[in-house]
C-alpha cells in the first residue's frame, strides 16, 4: 500500500513536471517564433526538428510539411552549396560528398560565420538571407543537431545595390567630366580618386593615378605652383577660387578651384580639387573685348566725326552767309559786278560743301565695301589735261601745274576713281604749298604699269606722320591749322586699292612731298 | 575818326568778304593772313580791335593773343576771336587767355557789326 502510493505520489510530480515542460516549451516557442528571424534546427543527419513561424512565413513551407520530413536543403541553392564544396576542397583538401554535411562543415568545426545564401521559397520565387549556422552539442561535447538562425537581407541588398549605383555614377560622372579633371587628394599630396576628360587628354590611366603623386604629367614649373598651392589648403584650410594656372597644359587654359574636406572632429586629411578648362570662355572675353574696343573706337570716330564736320562746314557757310549780306547791301547798278562776285562765292562754297559731303558719303560706302570699280579703257592723258583745268581757278597766286606723260595714253582703270585721286592729291598739293609754288604731274604706262605721281614744294609731311597718313581723319602735326578733313587721303589709299593699286609718299619737311601712285593694269 | 580794324584770317574769301561788310560800315580795315604776319600788323597799326580766326598757319589765333597781351603799346586793344568750333572747350580756352568777346562762324554780317559796336562803345 506504502509502495503504491509512493508510486502515485511519483506520477504526479511526473504529471506536474511534464506540464512545467510543456509550459516552457510553449514559451520557447513563442519566443523563437516571435525572434524576427528565420530559426530553423536539425538533427544531426539534417532532418529538421523546428521550424519557426517566422521560417515558415518567409519561405512558404507549413511547419507540418518540414520538421521530421525535410533537411533545410529543401530551400537551399544547389549551386551555392557546389561553389562552398569546391571552397572546401581548396581550403581544407577534402571532398564532401553530401549536401547538408556541405552546409553545415563549418559549425562542425566551430567556425560561426554569417554567409549569405538564397532561400528559394515553395512558389519557387527566391531571396537573400544572412544565415549563421551553430553546432548543438551535449553534455559530452558530442553533436547532435544544427541551429540556423536566417535573416531575410532583401531590403538590406537593395540599399547595397542602390549605394553600389551611386558610387557608381559618381565615378562615371568623374571619369567623364568634360574638359578638366576633379581629384580628391589626401594631405601627402597623392590621388585619393582622379578623374576627368583632362587626364584623358594627357593619355593617362586614370585608375594609374590612385594613390600615386598628384598630376605627375603636368610640366614643371607648372606642377611646383600647383603643389604648393594646394598644401597651403591643408596648411590654412582656405578655400582656393578660380585661380587661372599661369602656364598652359596640352595648349589650354586651365583655372583650379580647391577647398578642403572637413572630418567629423574637424580635422582636414584630404581635399577635393577641380581644374576645369577655360579656353573658350577666354575666348569670348577675348571676342567681347574686341567688340567693347570695335564699338569704342567706333564711337570716338564718331564724335571726330561729328567735331571735324562741324568745323569744315562752318568755313564755307560763313562766306555764303557774308557774301549773301553784301549782296543785299550791293543795291545800284554800279555793284553788278560785285553783287556777281558774290554769287560766285555763294556757288563756288556750296560746290566746296559738296565735296565735303562727297568725302563723308565715300568713306561710308568704302567702310561698307559698296564702291563699286567700273573699269573701262580711257585716254588718261586727256583726263588729267581736263581736270587740271577744272582746278585751275582753285590755285594760290602765281602757282603753276606742270604736267608730263610718258608711253600709251590708253589705260585700263576706273576713270571716275582715278579722276578723284587724282583732283585730291593736287587739292592737297594746292594747299599744303605757299604762293608762287609749282607743282608738277606725271604719269607714266610702261609694260602693265601704269604710275601716277603728283609732286610739290609745300610744307612736307614729317617720317612719323607719313606712317599714319591714310588713317581716316588723321592731319599732319604741321597741318592742324590748315582747313581739312583728313579724310581725303584715307580715300585715295582705298580707291587704289581697289584698282590693285598701291600708293607711296616721299616727303621731306619744308622741302615738298610726292605721291606715287602704281597700277598693274590688266591692259586692254 | 572811324576806327581801326585788324581783321586776320587764313581762308581769303572770309577775309575778303569781312573787310566788305566792316568797310561798308566805315571801319578802317587791316588784313593778315596768319598770326605771325597779323603780329607785325598790329605793332604797326595799333588796332581798336582785332578779329582773329584761331586755325591759321605759321602762328595761330590762340598764339597771336598770348603775343599781343604781352605787347605794352596793344593794351587798349580789343581782341574778338572768329572759330569755326563751337565747342565750349575751345571758346574757353580763347577767353581765359584774355579775349574780350568771340563769333561763332558762320556769323551773319548784322551779328558781327553789333558785337564790334559795344565792344567799341
Amino acid at each position: 500500500m506504502k509502495d503504491h502510493t509512493e508510486a502515485l505520489r511519483k506520477l504526479r510530480i511526473s504529471n506536474h513536471q511534464l506540464d512545467q515542460l510543456e509550459e516552457m516549451q510553449a514559451y520557447q516557442k513563442a519566443i523563437l517564433d516571435n525572434a524576427g528571424a528565420m530559426i530553423i534546427a536539425t538533427d544531426e543527419k539534417g532532418l529538421i526538428t523546428f521550424f519557426n513561424h517566422e521560417a515558415s512565413l518567409n519561405t512558404g513551407y507549413d511547419e507540418m510539411e518540414v520538421i521530421n520530413k525535410k533537411t533545410p536543403l529543401l530551400f537551399h541553392d544547389k549551386k551555392e552549396i557546389a561553389k562552398i564544396r569546391y571552397e572546401l576542397l581548396n581550403e581544407l583538401e577534402i571532398l564532401i560528398e553530401d549536401d547538408f554535411a556541405v552546409l553545415v562543415e563549418k559549425a562542425r568545426r566551430s567556425k560561426h560565420e554569417e554567409e549569405e545564401f538564397t532561400y528559394i521559397r515553395k512558389d519557387k520565387t527566391s531571396f537573400p538571407v544572412s544565415l549563421n549556422i551553430t553546432a548543438v552539442k551535449n553534455n559530452s561535447r558530442k553533436i547532435i543537431g544544427f541551429m540556423s538562425v536566417a535573416f531575410d537581407i532583401t531590403e538590406r541588398r537593395k540599399a547595397e545595390d542602390e549605394l553600389r549605383n551611386v558610387q557608381q555614377l559618381f565615378l562615371q560622372l568623374l571619369k567623364n567630366y568634360p574638359d578638366g579633371s576633379i581629384s580628391i587628394i589626401d594631405n601627402k599630396l597623392r590621388f585619393v580618386y582622379t578623374g576627368g576628360q583632362l587626364q584623358t587628354r594627357l593619355n593617362i590611366d586614370q585608375k594609374e593615378l590612385i594613390g600615386a603623386d598628384i598630376y605627375p604629367n603636368i610640366e614643371e614649373p607648372l606642377r611646383n605652383i600647383i603643389i604648393k598651392k594646394l598644401g597651403n589648403v591643408f596648411l590654412t584650410r582656405n578655400t582656393i577660387s578660380n585661380f587661372e594656372l599661369p602656364h598652359p597644359v596640352a595648349g589650354d587654359t586651365y583655372m583650379m578651384d580647391a577647398f578642403p574636406l572637413l572630418e567629423e572632429d574637424g580635422s582636414v586629411n584630404k581635399i577635393g580639387v577641380i581644374i576645369r578648362n577655360i579656353s573658350g570662355l577666354k575666348k569670348t572675353e577675348e571676342g567681347l573685348r574686341d567688340a567693347l574696343e570695335k564699338e569704342k573706337e567706333l564711337g570716338e570716330l564718331k564724335s571726330r566725326f561729328v567735331s571735324m564736320a562741324s568745323h569744315e562746314f562752318r568755313t564755307p557757310l560763313s562766306t555764303i552767309l557774308s557774301s549773301a549780306y553784301l549782296i543785299e547791301k550791293y543795291t545800284t547798278s554800279e555793284d553788278q559786278p560785285k553783287r556777281e562776285k558774290h554769287l560766285q562765292r555763294i556757288i563756288s562754297s556750296v560746290s566746296m560743301l559738296t565735296d565735303i559731303l562727297n568725302d563723308f558719303l565715300s568713306l561710308g560706302k568704302i567702310e561698307e565695301g559698296k564702291i563699286e570699280v567700273k573699269l573701262s579703257e580711257f585716254n588718261v592723258k586727256e583726263m588729267v589735261s581736263d581736270t587740271i583745268k577744272e582746278m585751275e581757278h582753285s590755285l594760290k597766286k602765281d602757282q603753276t601745274i606742270n604736267y608730263s606723260h610718258e608711253g600709251s595714253p590708253e589705260v585700263f582703270l576706273d576713270v571716275s576713281l582715278l579722276k578723284f585721286i587724282l583732283m585730291n592729291l593736287v587739292s592737297n598739293a594746292v594747299k599744303f604749298s605757299s604762293e608762287g609754288a609749282s607743282i608738277n604731274i606725271k604719269t607714266i604706262h610702261k609694260d602693265q604699269h601704269i604710275l601716277l605721281s603728283v609732286k610739290d614744294q609745300g610744307i612736307g609731311i614729317s617720317k612719323q606722320d607719313q606712317a599714319h597718313l591714310m588713317e581716316r581723319f588723321f592731319r599732319g602735326a604741321n597741318a592742324t591749322n590748315i582747313q581739312g578733313t583728313g579724310l581725303g587721303l584715307h580715300i585715295v589709299d582705298k580707291y587704289a586699292e581697289l584698282m590693285n593699286g598701291s600708293v607711296e609718299c616721299k616727303s621731306e619737311l619744308e622741302e615738298g612731298t610726292e605721291f606715287i601712285i602704281t597700277f598693274d593694269s590688266k591692259d586692254s | 575818326m572811324s576806327y581801326k580794324i585788324l581783321l586776320v584770317e587764313d581762308n581769303l574769301l572770309i577775309l575778303d568778304n569781312t573787310t566788305e561788310i566792316l568797310e561798308l560800315s566805315d571801319y578802317k580795315v587791316f588784313t593778315a593772313c596768319n598770326g605771325k604776319d597779323g603780329l607785325d600788323m598790329a605793332m604797326k597799326q595799333i588796332p581798336d580791335l582785332i578779329l582773329c580766326d584761331i586755325q591759321m598757319p605759321v602762328m595761330n589765333g590762340y598764339h597771336l593773343l598770348e603775343n599781343i597781351r604781352k605787347s605794352l603799346s596793344l593794351v587798349h586793344s580789343r581782341f574778338v576771336f572768329f572759330t569755326a568750333s563751337s565747342e565750349k572747350k575751345d571758346i574757353q580756352k580763347g577767353m581765359q587767355m584774355g579775349a574780350d568777346d568771340y563769333i561763332v562762324k558762320p556769323f551773319t554780317g548784322e551779328e558781327l557789326l553789333d558785337k564790334l559796336k559795344k565792344l567799341l562803345r
